[in-house]
């Protein structure tokens, strides 16, 4: 016997399991980062002073990461949209592309991290590098999960179009909307973080 | 979803099942057992506070070659104690057990909307239980300050603590996939006709409960977080500038605050309690109409009252803060949260307490139990009215008081309803009925115990004594007067330890007790009871998926023949 | 065995003596004393009544003559390849005082903590090279024995329960120590010949102000004095 609704929606209610899920996931991420802004929040009014992002973290890196995961975004939602509309190679692509922007993301971060380490610039140093390093740390194992999900759906994963079809585009959407979430995390982190 | 009827092995049919009812099952007997470790902890600490620094009897080789235990060790055992008995004990036996076990078969679904990510919840409570207690073996013994774990001692504790908080991570991570499963499937499987108003309250409790961990955990987990990188990482989220420590002023940057882990952890903390006593309220109820015969006294009160309890729970942590010097405008707007969120827990008592009056009671040992709850639960929550209010609590903050104020609540309270409802749905999982005698004993004397280890602690917190204080209060002048409390308690709680025998006994010798696989001795309404074999199908539940046309309690209907009406008789 | 254990030792005495000798002296301190503070004991009525006039801080104990106690004095940089002392150092905590205030002990030899007082101490030493140790000593807990491993400049070991109690610890991987007594007097026995530099500690002085000296020791015996000054105001 088949958990019913897994796919298909149930009428009354009007939603599947795994949207339902995943809507319900993302809550919790949202207390999740929710307490660490908050925890940002109260450290700097605690403090008189606090340093403008721009003193320690470059400004041109996190606005290219930023147009990455929008970019990253958009190539997710075109996969999914390229399932519905029974496209599998376009699906490949945008699925794909999604990856290679992510792994932007990261390579960017790889970098703009070494550069504050060969300045000497630790969590240890101040609470603003601390909560900076704590929460794109996050942010990052957060990624890292996304493309881990995204890489197993575009290659082993993949096979289930040909069984299941229905299934695994649900699979891309709830991926989908995991994914919107980890950049919109994002679009709150860089404004906080970077530019005020 | 794939079908594993094809190849089950011992492996997959026990270890790695992904079927609620096991998965509930090894829950239980996982929780059962820390629960007793937690108990075993409490019952050395007693010792020491009923006879101090004098050398432990028949076990205190473990604490070292004087057989002492000393201060430090109290501590540890203290902070263990209260965080293995809730996160590893009360909260997987309520939502982790009884929720995964009967959530399914009371909404008349096969299984939980995610059975794979329900079998990996389980393994990682599993996994972090077992790292938590990794910290008594630790350098510096385990995590030593308090199971509310403050800055600034949290953060420059010895390294039990740092294991202790990758426990809990592993442990919230557990809780957040059992609270997704459980609303999921909550919303989505049950069964046609099973209205949300025709839920038995058991299932709307969890509900709720499933809402408060979802919500109210992550805030912990970030807070966590922030503490292990204080930890390890050398950051200084919660360390003050210029903090002292053993004489020595720290190097760290500062400019962090002790209050914000507060803040953080009694956000989670504050609606976990209502987590650790709604589960019981959903047993009691249950229990209670069975009982009765009767209709519960005012269900859709019930259901509103306890909604409005999960929503009001997020905006009264700050009652756990009120000596922090948080100004009379903040301290007001907690106290009138606080006082509002007492409401609904007495509508819901008074609904409990009116559900018997007029039923035809049978005062089976379920019964007892939940009977017994409601004074109980009484006790817990109406001495909470005073720590509630800043000007009372001056006094009684962090005094023995409030200890023997939650205790009624989780003890006498919430323990009581977990053990109704093991003697309640015990033939339903194993088709054998526990001996009435043996649990009528275990009853009784765990009630007068738990008074007797209880009720003191309200005298001696009304004296001043401290709590956590490893000799009990001895080197102070004040506490001199009901320092004689210490021995009561104490021999109190080792014979309360020592009635739990007889529910230990009982189990194990029920368990070698032929099925009698009757399937609805308690001749209860609700289909987990009339719709399922005793114990329920492996693979499904149900021979047939059931249909709903009733309410939960429809007990004595005018002119029905017997005295109950299944929800899935046509009206 | 212990028979003749003893007189081999006894014999390796007698021929060292041949080519050591002891290096003895007094440590003075010149210039006017600082007051002693009191030391307030209202916390803990025992520790109260177990004096009957006010205990003073003993971070500077001087006498009328200038002499100065509680110095450690050691050899800098010896390499010793001898045993190393079963005998035990005592440390006691006796009218919540630490007896000796300041003591010399070499890595490994057992240090046996004693608690003498009718209430709970907590001994808390705070080695940067040696583990740091912690734990409660309750009024039951008469005696504990500990060591350390590694020799170790001059730590502080205080008590959580009990503020003013303060006691210095200096480990060595050599037996070539002393401590001066009221009148300033220390006596190391059995220096094999050959020049040294010899380090004294004070406390008040701290680890900061040593004072350093060459010595040489040639059969028989040699005279090492220090004098500590009262640093001039700049």
């Amino acid at each position: 016997m088949e958990i019913p609704y897994g796919v298909k929606e149930r009428p009354d209610t009007g939603l599947n399991n795994a949207k339902l899920g995943i809507w319900l996931f993302l809550a919790s991420e949202v207390m999740l980062f929710g307490g660490l802004f908050s925890a940002y929040i109260f450290l700097r009014t605690g403090v008189d002073d606090w340093p403008m992002g721009s003193k320690y973290l470059d400004v041109k890196m996190a606005t290219l990461n930023t147009l990455f995961l929008i970019t990253s975004s958009v190539t997710m939602v075109m996969s999914w949209a390229s399932l519905k509309l029974n496209d599998f190679k376009k699906f490949k692509l945008y699925a794909g592309s999604t990856l290679l922007l992510a792994c932007g993301f990261l390579v960017i971060k790889y970098f703009e991290y070494s550069s504050k380490f060969s300045y000497s610039y630790y969590p240890s140093t101040d609470n603003f590098l601390g909560i900076y390093f704590t929460m794109t740390g996050l942010h990052v194992i957060h990624v890292i999960g996304g493309i881990a999900v995204i890489a197993f759906l575009l290659f082993p994963g993949a096979k289930m179009w040909e069984t299941d079809p229905e299934r695994f585009t649900s699979r891309i959407e709830v991926t989908g909307l995991y994914w919107h979430f980890v950049d919109l995390v994002w679009i709150f982190l860089f404004p906080v973080l970077y530019l005020l | 979803m794939s079908d594993n009827h094809t190849k089950e092995t011992f492996f997959t049919k026990y270890i790695w099942s992904i079927d609620h009812k096991v998965i509930g099952i090894q829950y239980g007997i996982t929780a059962l057992l820390w629960l007793l470790v937690g108990f075993g902890l409490m019952m050395v600490m007693r010792y020491q506070l009923a006879y101090p620094d004098t050398q432990i009897p028949f076990i205190g080789w473990i604490f070292g070659e004087d057989k002492l235990l000393l201060p430090e060790k109290y501590n540890s055992l203290g902070a263990m104690h209260g965080t293995i008995m809730i996160f590893l004990g009360v909260v997987p036996l309520a939502f982790g057990a009884f929720g995964n076990y009967l959530v399914p078969l009371q909404i008349g679904a096969i299984d939980m909307a995610f059975p794979r990510l329900n079998a990996a919840s389980y393994w990682t409570y599993f996994l972090g239980s077992i790292i938590m207690v990794v910290g008594f073996f630790v350098p510096g013994g385990a995590a030593n300050s308090g199971w509310t774990s403050y800055p600034p001692l949290a953060d420059v504790a010895t390294a039990g603590q740092t294991v202790w908080l990758l426990g809990m991570v592993m442990l919230i991570t557990s809780s957040l996939l059992g609270s997704v499963n459980i609303m999921v499937t909550v919303i989505q499987l049950r069964a046609e006709g099973m209205t949300w108003f025709r839920l038995p309250i058991f299932v709307w409790t969890q509900f709720i409960t499933a809402f408060l961990l979802l919500l109210a955990f992550p805030p912990l987990e970030a807070a966590g977080i922030l503490q292990l990188m204080d930890r390890l990482a050398g950051t200084s989220f919660f360390l003050p500038t210029g903090l002292v420590v053993s004489g020595e002023v720290l190097t760290n940057a500062g400019g962090g605050s002790p209050l914000l882990w507060q803040h953080l952890f009694w956000f989670l903390a504050h609606p976990e309690v209502y987590v650790l006593i709604l589960p019981a309220f959903g047993i009691i109820s249950e229990i209670i109409a069975n009982n009765t015969r009767k209709p519960l006294s005012g269900y859709k009160s019930l259901v509103y009252a306890m909604t409005f309890l999960g929503f009001m729970s997020f905006v009264v942590w700050a009652h756990h803060m009120y000596l922090t010097g948080m100004g009379t405008t903040m301290g007001a707007f907690f106290q009138t949260t606080t006082m509002i969120i007492s409401i609904p827990s007495v509508v819901i008592l008074t609904a409990l307490l009116l559900s018997l009056w007029g039923g035809s009671i049978r005062f089976n040992t379920p019964m007892l139990f939940a009977l017994a709850f409601l004074p109980m639960f009484g006790i817990g929550g109406l001495t909470g009215l005073p720590l509630g209010l800043a000007a009372a609590d001056i006094h009684l903050h962090d005094t023995y008081y409030v200890i023997g104020h939650f205790h009624y609540v989780v003890a006498p309270g919430t323990l009581f309803a977990l053990f109704a409802g093991v003697y309640f749905w015990f033939p339903k999982v194993t088709g054998k009925s526990l001996n009435e005698s043996l649990g009528k004993l275990h009853f009784y004397f765990s009630f007068i115990f738990m008074n007797g280890v209880f009720m003191p602690m309200f005298i001696q917190g009304l004296a001043g004594v401290s709590r956590r204080l490893a000799d009990g209060g001895q080197a102070y002048a004040h506490a001199a007067d009901v320092i004689y409390l210490n021995e009561i308690m104490s021999w109190s709680a080792w014979l309360l330890g020592m009635a739990q025998l007889f529910f230990i006994a009982n189990v194990v010798l029920t368990l070698f007790k032929a099925r009698t696989g009757e399937i609805n001795p308690w001749n209860a309404t609700t289909i987990d009871w009339t719709e399922t074999s005793s114990p329920p199908l492996g693979h499904g539940n149900f021979e047939k998926i059931p249909v709903v046309y009733r309410g939960p309690y429809e007990y004595s209907v005018p002119g029905s023949k017997i005295d109950f009406t299944p929800q899935t008789e046509k009206g | 065995m212990n028979k003749l254990l003893s007189s081999i030792t006894l014999s390796f005495i007698v021929t060292g003596g041949l080519i050591a000798g002891e290096i003895t002296g007094v440590v003075k301190y010149i210039g006017k004393p600082p007051k002693a503070k009191r030391l307030r004991m209202d916390a803990d009525p025992v520790c109260a009544a177990s004096h009957q006039e006010a205990a003073k801080a003993e971070t500077f104990i001087v006498d009328a003559k200038g002499n100065l106690a509680n110095v450690i004095v050691y050899l800098k940089g010896v390499k010793y390849s001898g045993k190393t002392p079963t005998q035990p150092v005592e440390l006691d905590q006796a009218g919540c005082v630490y007896s000796p205030h300041v003591m010399g002990v070499m890595a490994g030899q057992p240090v046996k903590i004693l608690n003498s007082d009718a209430t709970m101490h907590n001994i808390h030493g705070l080695p940067k090279v040696n583990r740091e140790f912690n734990f409660g000593m309750p009024k039951t807990l008469k005696e504990k024995t500990i060591s350390f491993d590694k020799s170790e400049d001059v730590f502080v070991v205080k008590c959580d329960v009990h503020p003013w109690m303060k006691s210095f610890t200096q480990v060595f991987d050599h037996p070539y120590f002393a401590v001066t007594g009221t009148d300033g007097k220390f006596s190391i026995p059995n220096v094999p010949d050959g020049t040294y530099e010899a380090i004294a500690w004070q406390e008040r002085f701290g680890s900061k102000r040593t004072l350093s000296q060459q010595v040489t020791v040639k059969g028989g015996s040699a005279t090492l004095n220090f004098n500590f000054e009262r640093p001039k105001k700049k």
